[in-house]
């Protein structure tokens, strides 16, 4: 049999492959350790700070900061968040795919412009014919605070000049390592009375999440400096932190999503190695049981 | 009894911190002031500066932010800090070597941006020494 030491080397390759898919995978499980609890020390505050600002929001009446406005129907703007780097399952594919579902129905019509965060959206996206905002990559390798505000900073200019006239965002929503859920998050216009909280459409599962904002209390708050000030500094404020999480879950969400696509990678490679073994030993047998043939009906010859 | 307040504490990338207090100091936009319970309703924006948290069983929390929010309720105050961080954690040879260098830089004029940096980093310094000190108030 000629294949044996095809056989061979087709088994050693695999199994470099296998000792890589398994060191990426420990790589990226400690990296999710981390990101899991940025996320978990990023969501608080977050948290907080939605609440307030949907309590304020209903309270305030009359109040018309321009980023409470709500959209006449115009141009709706969608952040994208993905991943810079690949080999992590459908994480980026679930997006981009909801993202191209999402446009065609539910903006059906609709003049989109989408802002991409990560290298593997910018591939995947580009081929398709979308009015492009601007494209972000490398947004964990300094200060995310800053990148949040630097994506985000220019959109809500265009939301208060009448631009835009809804901001959604789309990401990867952290479930568990094993669980990520595509979201559509509405960052614009921020909650009103009439529009409730955010509109989060959830694919998998229904999120646990309940903002209970209480039914609008007569009484106002007094603001300091003034109101206007506060409303401005915190409605700003408010959006970059939001962008500020949603970079966080979406990191921790790539991480799980790859320690997940590495682990069954690793996994069929064990399987793959364990046939081709079986088959390479049986070709061994092959070959020695003709060599016996060979010899035994050589001896019977003479 | 109940006429405690309860406070909670956050800032990005901070744990949320809470406790039961009788009175708290914030360095408000309009100058320091004291919740006890009953207080009004008030949002406010918050300047570089000590948060005295005075709790229930008598001790004394001091903390340093350089900013944020604080909403005010009756039975309930939400810091929502840029940043802050505990006295007690402050390492205060750094802090001191901040605001040397703020004022270093407040010396000579350079553009106004930067002014406005260097002084709102040499009240941050200011602030974490003396939570470190726990002064302030």
């Amino acid at each position: 049999m000629a294949g044996l030491r095809d056989i061979k080397r087709r088994i050693d390759s695999v199994k470099s492959t296998q000792k890589i898919t398994r060191a990426m995978k420990m790589v990226a499980a400690s990296k999710l350790r981390r990101a899991q609890e940025a996320i978990m020390r990023a969501r608080p505050y977050a948290f907080e700070m939605k609440k307030l600002v949907s309590s304020i929001a209903v309270r305030a009446d009359g109040m018309t900061h321009p980023l409470l406005r709500a959209g006449k129907g115009g141009k709706v703007g969608i952040v994208v968040v993905t991943s810079d780097r690949g080999l992590c399952g459908g994480f980026n594919a679930n997006v981009v795919n909801n993202i191209v579902r999402t446009v065609n129905s539910r903006f059906a019509g609709r003049d989109v412009e989408i802002t991409i965060v990560g290298r593997k959206g910018v591939e995947q996206l580009k081929r398709r014919t979308m009015n492009v905002r601007a494209t972000f990559v490398g947004v964990h390798e300094g200060s995310v605070m800053r990148a949040a505000s630097y994506i985000i900073d220019d959109i809500v200019a265009d939301f208060k000049q009448g631009g835009t006239d809804e901001v959604y965002c789309a990401y990867n929503e952290f479930k568990s390592a094993v669980q990520q859920t595509v979201t559509l998050e509405r960052l614009l216009p921020l909650a009103s009375e009439e529009s409730e909280d955010t509109v989060v459409e959830k694919i998998e599962q229904e999120g646990a999440e309940d903002i209970s904002t209480e039914t609008a209390q007569p009484m106002d708050y007094i603001y300091e400096p003034d109101q206007e000030e506060v409303f401005e500094r915190l409605l700003v404020r408010h959006i970059r932190i939001q962008m500020h999480r949603i970079l966080f879950e979406s990191a921790a969400s790539e991480h799980g999503a790859r320690m997940t696509a590495m682990d069954a990678a690793t996994r069929n490679a064990g399987d793959v190695i364990e046939r081709l073994t079986l088959t390479y030993n049986r070709a061994r047998q092959d070959t020695i049981t003709k060599e016996l043939i060979e010899v035994v009906s050589g001896a019977e010859a003479l | 009894m109940s006429e405690t307040i309860r406070v909670e504490i956050c800032a990005p990338e901070r744990l949320k911190l809470e406790f039961e207090a009788d009175e708290v100091l914030c360095p408000g936009e309009d100058g320091i002031f004291s919740v006890r319970y009953g207080h009004t309703l008030l949002l406010t924006s918050l300047l570089p500066g000590i948060i005295l948290i005075k709790d229930t069983k008598g001790e004394e929390h001091f903390y340093a932010t350089s900013g944020g929010f604080a909403e005010i309720e009756p039975d309930r105050v939400l810091i929502l800090a840029d940043t802050y961080e505990a006295g007690t954690d402050v390492d205060e040879e750094r802090a001191k070597q901040a605001e040397e260098r703020a004022q270093i830089r407040l010396r000579k004029p350079e553009s106004e941006t930067d002014m406005r940096r260097a002084e709102l980093s040499l009240y941050k310094a200011m602030a974490r020494i003396k939570a470190a000190r726990r002064g302030g108030y």
